[in-house]
Formats: C-alpha cells, sequence, structure tokens
C-alpha cells in the first residue's frame, strides 16, 4: 500500500503549527513564518497535482490568514526614506544621501550578484525553488533579484544580518544608479523546470511599497512567467499611497 | 514527478523547519525573536 504522503504533510504542518502557536503565541513570527513556509510548500505540491482539492483548500485558507498578518505587522514600520514619485502606477524613490552614506561602498558587489529575470525558465537555474529572494522592480519594470537566497535567521532576525563585507543588504542597493522602485520585497518562486507559481510580498523596509505595488508584482508574474492571478500571492505590508504626500 | 512523491520531498523541509526553529530557540535573543509579535516583516533592523 502506497503512503499519502500529501496526507501525511498537511497534518505534519498542521501539528507543527499548533506547537509553534502554543509555544509562541498565534501572532508571533514563528507562527506566520510556519504559515508562510507551508504555503510555499503547498504551492510546491500543486504544481505536481494542480486539482488536489484538500491541498487547494488548505493554500486558500493560508492566503487569507497570511494577509491578515501581514496587514497587522504594517503598521510597525519606522518612518520612510524615501519619496513617492507617482502613485499608479508606484514610483518611489529612495533617499540619496543615506544610501551614498550607509550603502554605497559594497553597491557595486551586491549589484554584480543582481540578475533581471526576464523569462519562466532561466532563473531556476540559478535560484532555488522554494526559497526567499530580495527583489525590486524598476521604473523600468524590469524584475531584478538578488541571488543570495535567506535563511530562517535572516527572515526572524531581520535582513540585516545578510551581509556583504559587514553591510546589511538593503533594496535600495539593487538599483543603486537612480533608486527608482516601482515594487520591492521579497519572492519565491516555485516550479522544477519552469516558474509555475510565485509567492511574494512587498517586503522593504526602505522603500515602503504601496498597495499599488501589488499591482505591479502581478503583472510582473503574468507578463514574465505567463501565470494567471491564482497562481501568484503578493501579501501587502502598508498603507495606500494615496494616504501619504506625493513628490509631484 | 506525481503529487505523492512531491509530498515525500516537502516532509524533508518540514523536518528542516522544526530543526531550524530549535536551533533559534536555543538561544535568548532566538526565542526572543520568535516571539515577536510582529510577525517580523518590518523589523526595525531592516530600515
Amino acid at each position: 500500500m502506497t503512503t499519502d504522503h500529501t496526507g501525511v504533510l498537511l497534518d505534519r504542518f498542521a501539528e507543527l503549527g499548533r506547537s509553534v502557536r502554543d509555544t509562541y503565541g498565534p501572532h508571533s513570527q514563528a507562527s506566520v513564518f510556519v504559515l508562510y513556509e507551508e504555503l510555499i510548500s503547498l504551492r510546491t505540491v500543486l504544481t505536481a497535482e494542480r486539482g488536489h482539492e484538500r491541498v487547494s483548500q488548505r493554500v486558500r485558507d493560508l492566503r487569507e490568514q497570511i494577509a491578515r498578518a501581514y496587514l497587522a505587522s504594517g503598521g510597525a514600520a519606522p518612518p520612510p526614506r524615501r519619496e513617492i514619485i507617482s502613485v499608479d502606477p508606484p514610483l518611489l524613490r529612495f533617499d540619496r544621501e543615506i544610501f551614498e552614506r550607509r550603502y554605497s561602498g559594497v553597491s557595486g558587489r551586491v549589484l554584480a550578484q543582481t540578475i533581471e529575470i526576464r523569462d519562466p525558465e532561466t532563473p531556476l537555474d540559478l535560484l532555488r525553488p522554494g526559497a526567499s529572494y530580495m527583489f525590486v522592480i524598476d521604473e523600468m519594470d524590469r524584475l531584478l533579484v538578488w541571488t543570495r537566497p535567506f535563511v530562517l535567521a535572516d527572515l526572524v532576525f531581520g535582513r540585516n544580518r545578510a551581509t556583504v563585507d559587514g553591510v546589511p543588504v538593503a533594496h535600495p542597493m539593487l538599483v543603486p544608479e537612480r533608486l527608482l522602485a516601482r515594487a520591492a520585497g521579497e519572492i519565491v518562486l516555485i516550479g522544477a523546470n519552469r516558474v509555475s507559481m510565485v509567492v511574494a510580498n512587498t517586503k522593504s523596509g526602505h522603500f515602503q511599497p504601496p498597495r499599488e505595488s501589488v499591482t505591479v508584482v502581478r503583472e510582473a508574474c503574468r507578463r514574465l512567467f505567463h501565470l494567471p492571478g491564482e497562481d501568484v500571492d503578493v501579501f501587502h505590508l502598508f498603507p495606500a499611497a494615496g494616504t501619504e504626500r506625493t513628490v509631484r | 514527478m506525481s503529487e505523492n512523491l512531491v509530498s515525500a520531498q516537502e516532509l524533508l523541509k518540514v523536518e528542516a523547519i522544526v530543526e531550524n526553529l530549535r536551533e533559534l530557540d536555543a538561544t535568548d535573543e532566538g526565542r526572543e525573536a520568535l516571539e515577536m509579535a510582529q510577525a517580523g516583516f518590518t523589523h526595525p533592523d531592516d530600515v
């Protein structure tokens, strides 16, 4: 008799989720992290069988739970160090003076490790499916990804642990020339031979992307990977750009 | 690859997550970070 590994996987995540909630609390980083990892894992399973009803239902539940957790945590953001150049489509510019002081010294090395994603196949030669990477979509709608994957400690302690020559890597370092972004955050590509699904977020304390950036990410996934909306998750943290002052 | 085989591979990742959590929990700093209620998505040190 064949073991139902998918059933075991769902049960194992349920057990881990309960344990983490009991230990650290339902709103803890640990709890949300486990939900996020479960979503990535179950989406990976769905790439092999899209019609799996129990997995599909759980993915829908996870999307709602994670979306709520993200919105609840966005209010903790520090004051933004970027300007909103335009709202729709969104265009954000990070503070040049801060960039030069903190990041310019090593930004060339980060840029050398950054790739532009142009199609559904090539990125999986360079990036690990299921792993989180830092991304920016620049003013020319290019999807740029820093090729170092993040580990749990980076995500839990903050990405300041992800350094180059002791300098924490930040989203503006992916666009050092103009410091412009339409969207920024973390992205997970899912698929075997081509990108079949995407889980992303707008977690960038430096750019603090507005809600409008979610549409930018979804559009990039449609254009580059030919993915319908149902195969793309984009979790958002920050308020709509319309609630902040714009530059023009 | 079949869905069942993919799930078997994903099960290994769950155990890796458990181990990572255990390692973080072993230090005061790590445990405190795991308990943080801001979901870690706007960590103060990220700016």
